[in-house]
């Protein structure tokens, strides 16, 4: 099964250079049986491809230990659920589910094309570049991540996924992420196209967008799955710690969110019909580099993955290969970018929205830096360091702060409105939530009083798009006002959260200044593959009562012990309870109250719902045109 | 108001390249400059022991990370502070931390932990007041095991 697996995988390799090679003959020919050729082709990889994958998560259900990535993180008492995910668990299993991806949105983008556009040569250049992308990929992945290595003599038993993996974060957080990051090569191979096809105008704005917001909204719901995943799982009970790979799944976003906005500000005259350009090349960039960085094992932090040199260098390769040489296309193609000349003057709004985008820019290059200074530092001198969250937070912080606050501004000349709309209800709603929150502290109220403005004029904007019927608009100011919660969920808990830790025995229990802790009870018990430990903790809060159930677990396969938190949401906090150190009879409970958390994930998932209802409003609407 | 079509005097085209640059590298030297500041040292206990970076850490009083593997049958819990050893299988750091410990800490896992150094009673000791387990796609393979404990036999 699994050499079936392999052959499927090397044919498809073999039908992208095909598709290569027909698109080829199309750009010289402009024949379009040629491009009929690419369509056959690349819709023959997409289908070998799918079947491969599902051959190998077939081998993962099956127990088959013979294939090595299967033995390394599988096992026969493992629930069968995990096991089908644990194929994307390791390296080489997620390289090809990256691979997949591709190939999905690759096979979606050219029937989408061939809907909506009627340029023979520029399909054909698509296609080409697309074919050469895939060739790429599919190198990487037979010649140095191949998930179909076979072992010799067949163990037995397999190693067991890392327990920290078997979890719902695993099954939806890296196919998401992965969407949002495979998402931006169609806006890179759409804006190369178009540079190769000599003419690059308002259209281009139009063709990348969908794709565009798509990537946006996966990325960040991807990167919001991860930090709840790591908020639950890991015990840290923060949801962002500043580390290198967190700040790398950033820049992609960051750069997509300069580029949304940029394509929003040609909308009425072409005059940064450059800028687009050199920021979707940048944002392809940032996402191979991120990748790269990941894979290298260059950096030093806490998440880290298997790394092997070569892969790290043949992704440097690729990235340097791919993004040099489409700055250098650019820089060759840049008279056939038909930029507005703008004899027009440029609207204040317009001139917010540009002073956004560099803001997010600026953002983007602090990220960056910190990223980059460490490596180049330890090239240089060897020593290695790691960048404080006071760097963070004297930059990354007051900057989004600035953003936050220009984000709210609109389009209400009439001082009145501005009083009954917008003064009123935010002075009234901060006020409320304060009092809800008992906040003391200027500053937090501050921060509330700024999140809580994003949000109203976002849903004021909203009511008037509404009102005159233009639905386009609509899904910006979804995402906007997600952010504005988002902003309120991250205020909340950077300043008003709080942790207690009780020694107890059974029986008694410990009271802080609001927080009553008590532990009631102990049982011990055996599971599938697992012992555990299990607490009956009741924590009193105010006058609320809740009953907490955490665990400790020990695995019998490799000895590793884990902690499961007992968690309870609300809306106003969530309070977390995790045994901690067991010293003879007394127990160390340690009892976390996050405040606003839950509204992190709300407002993420509020603008990811943004995001995405306008990529499926764009590519539906290109059909009607 | 901004007017876009002054960039058609090449002067002035060529001026605001260079005034641009400027900027440009101002401001990066004002992140770096920044960065600095908030710069954390990373060390593993081989480098910790070296005199020149031990003395400095110490009188500067010097916030750093020290990374390495919990050693095995280390782990002390008096009161509310948790006492433990990293080692990189050549050198060992006590470490001293009261607080709340990640999930996945346990003896032979790598572990960064960030604090000061200081000297007690009973000799050097790190003080931390945050500690971090580093998480992995994958445990230790067998061959990095077998070095590791090959390594820590010499």
């Amino acid at each position: 099964m699994v050499e079936l697996a392999h052959i499927l995988l090397i044919l498809s390799f073999a039908f992208s250079n095909f598709q290569f090679v027909s698109s080829l003959f199309c750009i010289r020919t402009n024949d379009v049986n040629y491009l009929k050729y690419c369509y056959i082709s690349n819709s023959v990889t997409f289908f070998c491809v799918s079947i491969s994958f599902l051959i190998l998560i077939y081998s993962f259900v099956s127990s088959d230990f013979s294939v090595k990535i299967v033995f390394e993180n599988s096992h026969y008492l493992m629930p069968n659920i995990y096991k089908f995910f644990a194929v994307w668990g390791n390296h080489e299993g997620s390289m090809f589910l990256w691979v997949w991806v591709l190939n999905l949105t690759g096979f979606i983008l050219w029937i989408w094309l061939e809907r909506n556009n009627s340029d023979i040569k520029f399909k054909s250049y698509v296609m080409s570049i697309q074919a050469l992308i895939y060739m790429i990929f599919f190198i990487y992945l037979l010649f140095l991540s191949n998930p179909f290595s076979r072992l010799f003599p067949v163990p037995m038993q397999g190693n067991d996924l890392n327990p920290l993996l078997q979890d719902i974060g695993l099954i939806l957080h890296p196919p998401i992420l992965y969407i949002g990051y495979v998402g931006v090569s169609s806006i890179y191979i759409l804006v190369i196209a178009s540079l190769f096809n000599n003419h690059i105008d308002y259209k281009l704005n139009n063709l990348i967008r969908p794709w565009a917001l798509l990537s946006w909204s996966f990325l960040t719901l991807g990167i919001a799955l991860g930090s709840w995943w790591a908020y639950y799982e890991l015990g840290w009970g923060g949801f962002w710690f500043w580390d290198p790979v967190e700040n790398i799944s950033l820049m992609p976003w960051l750069i997509l969110g300069a580029l949304l906005h940029t394509i929003l500000l040609n909308r009425k005259d072409n005059k940064f019909q450059k800028w687009v350009v050199i920021l979707s090349i940048g944002s392809f960039g940032f996402s191979l580099f991120g990748s790269f960085l990941v894979r290298s094992g260059i950096l030093n932090s806490i998440h880290s993955f298997s790394s092997d040199p070569l892969r790290g260098i043949y992704l440097m390769g690729i990235f340097f290969v791919l993004i040099v040489g489409g700055y250098l296309l650019y820089a060759v193609k840049y008279n056939y970018i038909f930029n507005n000349s703008g004899e027009k003057q440029t609207k204040f709004l317009d001139k917010v929205l540009i002073l956004k985008i560099l803001l997010i820019l600026t953002i983007l290059f602090v990220v960056v830096i910190a990223t980059v200074y460490p490596i180049f530092l330890e090239f240089l001198t060897g020593y290695k360091i790691s960048v404080g969250t006071g760097y963070f937070e004297t930059t990354f912080v007051p900057l989004s702060i600035f953003i936050l606050i220009i984000m709210g501004f609109i389009t209400i000349y009439n001082f009145k409105k501005f009083i009954y709309y917008i003064l009123i209800p935010l002075i009234l709603s901060t006020i409320y939530v304060c009092w809800l929150l008992d906040v003391k502290s200027f500053i937090v109220v501050c921060g509330i009083a700024i999140s809580l403005w994003v949000c109203i004029t976002a849903l004021y904007n909203l009511k008037d798009k509404i009102r005159k019927k233009s639905f386009f608009a609509i899904g910006g100011l979804i995402s906007h006002f997600g952010a504005g919660v988002l902003a309120l969920g991250i205020t909340g808990t950077t300043t008003l959260s709080k942790d207690y830790i009780a020694n107890v025995k059974v029986g008694e229990s410990k009271k802080f200044d609001e927080v009553i802790v008590s532990l009631e009870k102990l049982h011990t018990g055996v599971e599938n593959n697992y012992n555990f430990l299990k607490a009956e903790v009741k924590v009193k809060i105010k006058d609320k009562k809740y009953l907490f159930y955490p665990e400790k677990r020990k695995f019998s396969n490799r000895g590793m012990v884990t902690v499961e938190t007992a968690i309870k949401h609300t809306l106003l906090y969530d309070v977390m309870v995790a045994i901690g150190n067991i010293d003879g009879e007394k127990i160390m409970i340690k009892v976390y109250k996050k405040s606003m958390v839950t509204w992190i994930w709300i407002g993420a998932f509020i603008m990811f719902l943004g995001g995405f209802i306008s990529s499926l409003y764009r590519l539906r609407n290109r059909k009607k045109q | 108001m901004i007017k876009l079509n002054i960039f058609k005097n090449k002067k002035v085209y060529l001026s605001s390249v260079l005034i641009s640059l400027i900027l440009i590298t101002l401001i990066t030297i004002f992140f770096i400059i920044n960065l600095k500041e908030y710069i954390v040292y990373f060390y593993n206990p081989t480098e910790i022991h070296k005199k020149e970076i031990l003395q400095n850490s110490l009188e500067n009083n010097r916030t750093i990370r020290i990374g390495g593997v919990v050693l095995n049958d280390s782990v002390m819990y008096e009161n509310d502070k948790v006492y433990f050893t990293i080692t990189d299988f050549s050198k060992q750091v006590k470490v001293v931390y009261s607080g709340i410990l990640p999930s996945l800490f346990r003896e032979g896992q790598g572990v960064v932990a960030t604090g000061k150094m200081s000297v007690e009673k009973c000799g050097l000791i790190f003080k931390a007041n945050e500690i971090l387990a580093k998480h992995d796609e994958q445990y230790l393979s067998k061959e990095e095991y077998e070095q590791l404990k090959k390594n820590y036999k010499k």
